[in-house]
């Protein structure tokens, strides 16, 4: 593939969007948040989310979707950059990180 | 509990409520403490959802053992979750009885919740459901569908200014008729009437629950009642530190309303308050709760000072609405005239001591009441 059909593919790829499986509340406990399932999703899903504070900003626009709404992993991104004094790149990483492990959690989707 | 531990829950809370950090430094080199009996306190006044925050945010040095912080989590979210079943209740019988061309007001837990911080948790029990004289046996039947109760039978209890019946395992619902609190029975009428007044739906405000609008009092009645709940309770059983707290909170949440509403508030209260208790009472705001004295209305030092000491101790013991006192208890032990008769009669006047130091006919009334139940009973019985 050519550089211009790469790039072009990048620019206008679909944006991959995510949301979480069950709905979860979650409750400033310290330094980090807790997160419990929720109406129909107490029937679905046992236990409870620990995330510190930092993991918990990252993902906030995911956490805090309102019911069915989808969020970019971009969305997550540009929310991190606005909060935290660091290069895009980093918090990428991060974000992914996170996500990853909630995915395989069966946590999102 | 020490006066140490007393302290420092008094400490954890006023941290809660004000959004600040706890410092125990000051605290923890005075006198012998241990965790497990703050924590006891707090859940004894309904407390530990305001504390948890609080206590989690201690330095490592001041955090409880790794046991009681994974309780505390916990704690936190099953209430969290009881929390968010209650919401969902409401949301389904308001919109039956909405439906239904009913007016639904929704009381006490959920709205004074509303008043804290949004790191605090405060527990609320029950769904308290108002609805006018005229609309209340509809609405009873409309809740009793939605509770899989065939009529009242099935509910828990009846009495004259409420019905009581389960929703689900977790969830408890009261129909109030009236509103009932009033801790002079000679102003039941009066207050009630005004209370029916208050709650028509247009003047009544929206408070939103799941994306729902659910109908709540105005402020003039909330602050009014809050404190006439309080009163009541206090007046009969007792009360707990939780009770001044969400007092504390409504005081300086409007510390900034207009004129016209503690115009209102001063009017209303003038009928249907007793200046000379809420004045003493309202010394617990300020003196361990950290309410700035301008915040509270009819402040007057010399009353106030006279919430502290056995007053406050007795508050301290008292649990949430009294419930440490185990009311029930003592009142089956007297009737079946077992041999703590004595811790009876002692609990009976020892409430009605701690009631004259705020208002000698409060004493008088609960005696009276206590008397007239009594003689009711044996003539039952016989």
């Amino acid at each position: 593939m050519g550089i211009d059909r790469y790039l072009y593919a990048i620019k206008h790829r679909k944006e991959t969007t995510m949301r979480l499986t069950h709905k979860l509340q979650f409750q400033a406990m310290g330094d980090q948040y807790v997160g419990v399932p929720v109406g129909e999703s107490t029937n679905k899903l046992e236990g409870m989310l620990q995330l510190n504070e930092t993991c918990y900003t990252l993902i906030s626009p995911l956490l805090n979707a309102k019911d069915g709404e989808d969020v970019t992993r971009k969305q997550l991104i540009d929310n991190a950059l606005e909060v935290y004094d660091a290069d895009e790149e980093t918090l990428a990483e991060y974000i992914d990180k996170i996500t990853n492990q909630l995915k395989e959690e069966g946590l999102l989707e | 509990m020490t006066k140490c531990e007393q302290d420092i829950l008094f400490e954890l809370l006023r941290a809660a409520i004000w959004q600040r950090k706890a410092d125990l430094s000051a605290y923890a080199v005075q006198g012998e403490w241990k965790w497990k009996n703050i924590l006891k306190a707090a859940d004894m006044h309904g407390m530990i959802g305001v504390i948890a925050d609080v206590v989690m945010s201690l330095p490592d040095d001041f955090k409880p053992g790794m046991k009681s912080q994974a309780g505390l989590i916990q704690y936190v979210a099953a209430l969290t979750q009881a929390t968010y079943k209650n919401k969902e209740a409401t949301v389904v019988i308001f919109k039956a009885l909405q439906e239904k061309g009913l007016h639904p007001v929704l009381m006490k837990g959920p709205v004074i919740a509303a008043f804290y911080p949004e790191r605090v948790y405060r527990s609320s029990g029950d769904i308290d459901i108002y609805l006018t004289p005229s609309e209340y046996e509809e609405g009873c039947n409309i809740v009793n569908e939605l509770c899989g109760c065939k009529d009242k039978s099935e509910g828990i209890f009846e009495d004259r200014v409420h019905y009581h019946v389960s929703y689900s395992s977790s969830v408890e619902v009261e129909v109030h008729r009236r509103v009932g609190e009033t801790p002079d029975p000679e102003r039941f009428g009066s207050f009630n009437n005004w209370a029916d007044d208050m709650l028509k739906p247009e003047n009544c405000k929206a408070m939103d629950i799941l994306g729902y609008d659910i109908r709540i009092p105005s402020d003039c009645f909330t602050i009014i009642f809050n404190y006439q709940h309080l009163a009541k309770h206090f007046s009969s059983k007792g009360i707990g530190l939780r009770q001044f707290v969400d007092w504390a909170l409504i005081m300086h949440s409007y510390k900034d309303a207009p004129d016209e509403l503690w115009q209102q508030v001063k009017k209303d209260m003038s009928v249907h308050i007793r200046k000379k208790p809420w004045q003493i009472l309202q010394g617990i705001l300020v003196y361990q709760f950290g309410l700035p004295k301008e915040e509270c209305l009819y402040w007057d030092e010399k009353k106030a000072k006279k919430s502290q000491g056995e007053l406050l101790e007795y508050i301290i013991d008292s649990g949430n609405f009294g419930e440490n006192m185990s009311w029930s208890d003592i009142i089956k032990n007297m009737e079946r005239g077992s041999n703590r008769t004595f811790t009876a009669l002692k609990y009976l006047f020892g409430h009605t001591f701690m009631l004259s130091k705020v208002s000698v006919k409060w004493a008088y009334n609960y005696l009276s009441f206590i008397v007239r139940t009594g003689i009711e009973n044996k003539i039952k019985k016989q």
